[in-house]
C-alpha cells in the first residue's frame, strides 16, 4: 500500500512538469542537436539515417564530441564513422570517408566504396528482411581491409610452435624492433632488451598476409608488451600496440 | 618474390638512415604524433599509454585519436582525444577542467591521472586486484545488482498513466523538437504505454523511458528512445534508431 501511495503520490508531482508545452533539453540532448544538424547540412543525413549509427557524447573540457558509430548492418567500411566536435559556438562536422571524393557517393551507386546518405537511404527503403544481404555484394567487394585484422578467414602460422624457423622470422622481427623504437623513441639500449615472444604469421583465403610480432621488455617495476603488425608484402607497419597493466 | 622484398626490407633496416624511420600507415604515423601529444600534456608515460586501447580515425586532412580507458575503468581514468589538423595538433582529456583534486595521487579521487596510473603500474600484476579494486566504482551490470542496490522498473499502471500519458506527449514533442519534425512527420509519432515505463535508480532519482515510433511510409520505422526526469520533466537524452534487420 505504501509503495502504491509512494508511485501515487511521484505521478501526481511530475505532471506539472511534464505537462508544460515546450520540452526543456539537457545539455547533452542540445548538443546531440547542434551535431545532428551539422551531419544533415554537410551530409544530407535525416533523422532516419542517423538511427543507424549508435551515438556517443564525450566532453573534454569545453569541446564536446559526438561521435556516430557505425552498427553491424550496413557494414562499417561501407557506412564509415561520423564526429562532430563542438566547442562554444565552433561546430565541426567530419566523416572518416572525408578522402573519397563526394562524385563517387553522390549519385547513390551501391558500388562506392563510400556509402553516404543516398546508399543508406537505398538500403533502408530496403525493408528489414533484405536488409539483412543488401550491403553483403559491396563490402565483399572492397579491397582487403589491412586495418581490420585479425578477422574471418586468417590462419596463423607460428614461430613459437616451429612451424616458422629463424631465417623466415628475422625480417618481420627487425623491422618490428625498429617499428617499436620509432613510434615510441625508445634508445638502442632499451631496444636491444626487448625479448622476441613470438612472430606469427597470419594469412587469408585470397593470399593477403600480415605478420603479428610480438615482444616482451622487462622493466622495472612491471613488464611492457609490445604487438606488432607488418604488411607482409610491402612490408608497411600497420599496428603498434603497448600493454601493460595486466592482473594476476 | 615475397621471400626477396621481405629480404630487401631487412636490408633497408640494416642502413643507419632508413632503420629510423620505417614506414608507417598513416593512422600509425597520426598515432605517434598523438602519443608524444598526451605525453607532453599531460605527462603520461609510455607504460601508462599502455593501459589504453587507443583507436585512429583519419577524416580527410583531420586525424582523430582516441584513448579509452582498459585495465582501469575509464570512469577513474578518463578519455583522451588528440585532433591532429593541417593547423595543429590538440589533446584533451575529459577531465579537463575538472576540479577535483588528482594531483597529490590520492587513489581515493575519482579522478586518476599520471600520479594515480604510476601507482599502480608500480604494484605487481598479482597485487592490482587486491590493491585497487576497492577505488573502482561500482557497476550495476546485471539487473540483480540493479534491483539489490535499490533499484526498479516500472510500468503504466492505474495510478501512474496519467503522468505516464503525459510523458509519452512530452517525449513526442521533444522528438519533433530535437530532430525539427514537419508537422506532418510529427503527426505520424506514436506511443504505447507497453512501451513506457518509469525506472527508479538506486540514489532516489526516477527516470520515464518512453519509445516513440515514427511511421512516415517513405521509410522503414525510426524509433527514438526518449529519456525524461520524472520529478522535472527534463528531457535528458533521445537515442534514434532505425534499420533493423529481419
Amino acid at each position: 500500500m505504501r509503495r502504491f501511495l509512494l508511485i501515487l503520490l511521484i505521478a501526481l508531482l511530475a505532471l506539472p512538469a511534464l505537462a508544460e508545452d515546450a520540452p526543456a533539453f539537457s545539455q547533452d540532448a542540445l548538443l546531440l542537436q547542434s551535431a545532428n544538424r551539422a551531419l544533415e547540412a554537410r551530409y544530407g543525413l535525416t533523422p532516419a539515417l542517423l538511427g543507424l549509427f549508435d551515438v556517443e557524447i564525450t566532453h573534454y573540457g569545453d569541446v564536446c564530441a559526438v561521435r556516430y558509430l557505425p552498427r553491424s548492418r550496413p557494414h562499417p567500411r561501407l557506412t564509415g564513422e561520423y564526429l562532430v566536435l563542438i566547442a562554444g559556438e565552433q561546430v565541426q562536422a567530419m566523416w572518416t570517408h572525408d578522402s573519397v571524393d563526394p562524385a563517387v557517393w553522390q549519385g547513390g551507386a551501391l558500388t562506392s566504396p563510400a556509402w553516404g546518405a543516398p546508399q543508406l537511404l537505398a538500403y533502408l527503403t530496403a525493408g528489414s528482411f533484405d536488409r539483412e544481404y543488401f550491403d553483403e555484394p559491396y563490402y565483399t567487394a572492397l579491397p582487403p581491409d589491412r586495418a581490420a585484422f585479425p578477422e574471418d578467414g586468417f590462419r596463423g602460422i607460428e614461430y613459437r610452435t616451429g612451424d616458422l624457423t629463424e631465417q623466415e622470422i628475422a625480417a618481420p622481427a627487425a623491422i618490428g624492433r625498429a617499428a617499436v623504437q620509432a613510434m615510441y623513441g625508445l634508445p638502442d639500449a632499451a631496444a636491444a632488451e626487448m625479448h622476441l615472444v613470438n612472430v606469427v604469421k597470419y594469412i587469408r583465403d585470397d593470399g593477403y598476409a600480415v605478420w603479428g610480432v610480438h615482444f616482451y621488455h622487462s622493466t622495472e617495476p612491471d613488464e611492457i608488451n609490445y604487438v606488432v603488425r607488418i604488411d607482409a608484402e610491402s612490408c608497411e607497419i600497420l599496428t603498434v600496440t603497448v600493454i601493460t597493466g595486466g592482473i594476476g | 618474390m615475397k621471400k626477396l622484398l621481405m629480404l630487401l626490407c631487412a636490408l633497408l633496416l640494416t642502413l643507419p638512415a632508413l632503420a629510423e624511420s620505417p614506414a608507417m600507415a598513416p593512422e600509425l604515423a597520426a598515432l605517434k604524433t598523438a602519443n608524444e601529444a598526451i605525453m607532453d600534456r599531460y605527462g603520461l608515460t609510455l607504460p601508462a599509454l599502455g593501459l589504453f586501447d587507443a583507436h585512429v580515425d583519419l577524416c580527410g586532412e583531420t586525424a582523430i585519436v582516441t584513448y579509452r580507458g582498459g585495465a582501469v575503468p575509464e570512469s577513474l581514468t578518463g578519455a583522451y582525444i588528440v585532433i591532429i589538423a593541417p593547423h595543429g595538433v590538440q589533446p584533451m582529456w575529459t577531465h579537463d577542467g575538472s576540479l577535483v583534486p588528482w594531483q597529490s595521487g590520492d587513489l581515493a579521487s575519482p579522478v586518476w591521472g599520471m600520479p594515480q596510473l604510476q601507482t599502480y603500474l608500480n604494484a605487481s600484476a598479482s597485487e592490482r586486484y587486491a590493491l585497487f579494486t576497492p577505488y573502482f566504482p561500482q557497476t550495476l551490470d546485471t539487473l540483480d545488482e540493479f534491483e539489490a542496490a535499490g533499484g526498479s522498473y516500472h510500468d503504466v499502471t492505474s495510478a501512474n498513466r496519467g503522468a505516464a500519458d503525459s510523458a509519452r506527449a512530452l517525449a513526442e514533442r521533444a522528438v519533433t523538437a530535437l530532430y525539427s519534425l514537419t508537422e506532418e512527420q510529427s503527426a505520424q509519432l506514436s506511443t504505447y504505454a507497453g512501451d513506457t515505463r518509469m525506472v527508479q535508480y538506486p540514489d532516489g532519482h526516477r527516470e520515464w523511458e518512453v519509445t516513440v515510433h515514427l511511421e512516415d511510409g517513405s521509410t522503414a520505422e525510426t524509433l527514438f528512445w526518449v529519456v525524461i526526469h520524472a520529478e522535472t520533466g527534463l528531457v535528458e537524452n533521445i537515442v534514434i534508431s532505425s534499420g533493423g534487420v529481419g
